[in-house]
């Protein structure tokens, strides 16, 4: 068993480089540089979540958030214009409310965390399979069981394909040619958004 | 404890990677400039920068790439107890499993999963 100490110093140590890198991720400039920043984030609360003995999250956590969403995150950026993103400097008064807004948030959540009791179970005999206890209660039909949230779970995750595709198939036409710069005619790329949708397909670049 | 292993790793993987730049920079010559300062793009002169507005259909496949994550992290759990839970939990995966495939099929039929 890990002695307290160490438990310690890891979790602080842990927390700390969590903090640097979120603050690193919301600041940095470069998309890719904060797209790493919030990748480690990520994967240092992975650690964290190790632990709190949730290896189940921590595996999730890895899969689904520095797989996918971080991944996601990008896209969605780089979808953006480039420019308006780099001239981005918010006025004054924007960032003071954003500040206050966070502070608010971050002042909700400290309540909620000091009037929630979390109940403290005192562990006796061999640990139990995390994952086991898991996959028994996602599939209980009982009383106590996790079946109808876990069916419901695939409903939610229906309405964001679903969702998505009718989002982003009004923001582009189907027969938008595949590309990854906007090199077929030798333009320059800052003007891409008018002009790649006018390139016919097989014009294209090699 | 078992994550020992893990740390040892990281702490490993950080001194190869480190270890890496900090020789290449103490040997390597180091003057910049001209052409040297340009991405790589297989020896093409690039045009334009290099950051670009994507297609939208990158973001499209990052979707369903993100709801079939999902959905494989939660079947381990299910394959853990396959066993114990037999042919009930089959079906409540199965129904799982369809709801999504609706989906897919959705994605498909509106094209999402066609380049060009």
């Amino acid at each position: 068993m890990i002695s307290s100490a160490v438990y310690t110093v890891m979790f602080y140590g842990l927390s700390a480089a969590v903090i640097l890198l979120a603050v690193l991720a919301v600041n940095l400039r470069q998309l890719l540089r904060a797209a790493l920043a919030l990748m480690g984030m990520l994967s240092l609360s992975a650690g964290l979540y190790v632990l709190l003995h949730a290896e189940f999250l921590a595996g999730v956590q890895v899969l689904v958030y520095i797989g996918g969403i971080v991944v996601l995150i990008v896209f969605a950026i780089m979808l953006t214009r480039s420019s308006e993103l780099l001239e981005d400097h918010p006025r004054p008064l924007a960032q003071v409310l954003g500040a206050l807004l966070s502070m608010f948030f971050l002042f909700v959540a400290a309540l909620a965390l000091r009037d929630t009791r979390f109940p403290v179970q005192v562990q006796t005999g061999p640990p139990v399979d995390d994952v086991r206890q898991i996959g028994l209660l996602l599939l209980d039909r009982g009383a106590t069981g996790y079946l109808v949230p876990f069916e419901l779970l695939s409903l939610l995750l229906l309405v964001a394909i679903i969702g998505g595709t009718v989002i982003a198939r009004k923001v582009a036409p189907p027969k938008q040619p595949f590309t990854t710069g906007g090199d077929a005619r030798g333009e320059t790329i800052t003007e891409s958004a008018r002009t790649q949708r006018d390139i016919v397909p097989g014009e294209g670049a090699p | 404890m078992e994550y020992i292993f893990v740390l040892a790793m990281v702490g490993l993987a950080a001194a190869m990677v480190g270890g890496g730049l900090f020789f290449s920079r103490l040997v390597a010559p180091h003057n910049p400039g001209g052409n040297k300062s340009v991405p790589y793009e297989c020896g093409e002169q690039p045009i334009g920068q290099a950051w670009i507005q994507f297609n939208v259909g990158y973001y499209l496949f990052g979707l369903l790439f993100l709801v079939f994550d999902v959905e494989a992290a939660l079947m381990y759990p299910w394959a853990v107890v396959f066993r114990s839970t037999g042919l009930p939990g089959l079906i409540e995966m199965l129904i799982f499993v369809l709801v999504l495939v609706i989906g897919l099929i959705y994605a498909w039929r509106k094209g999402v999963l066609e380049w060009v």
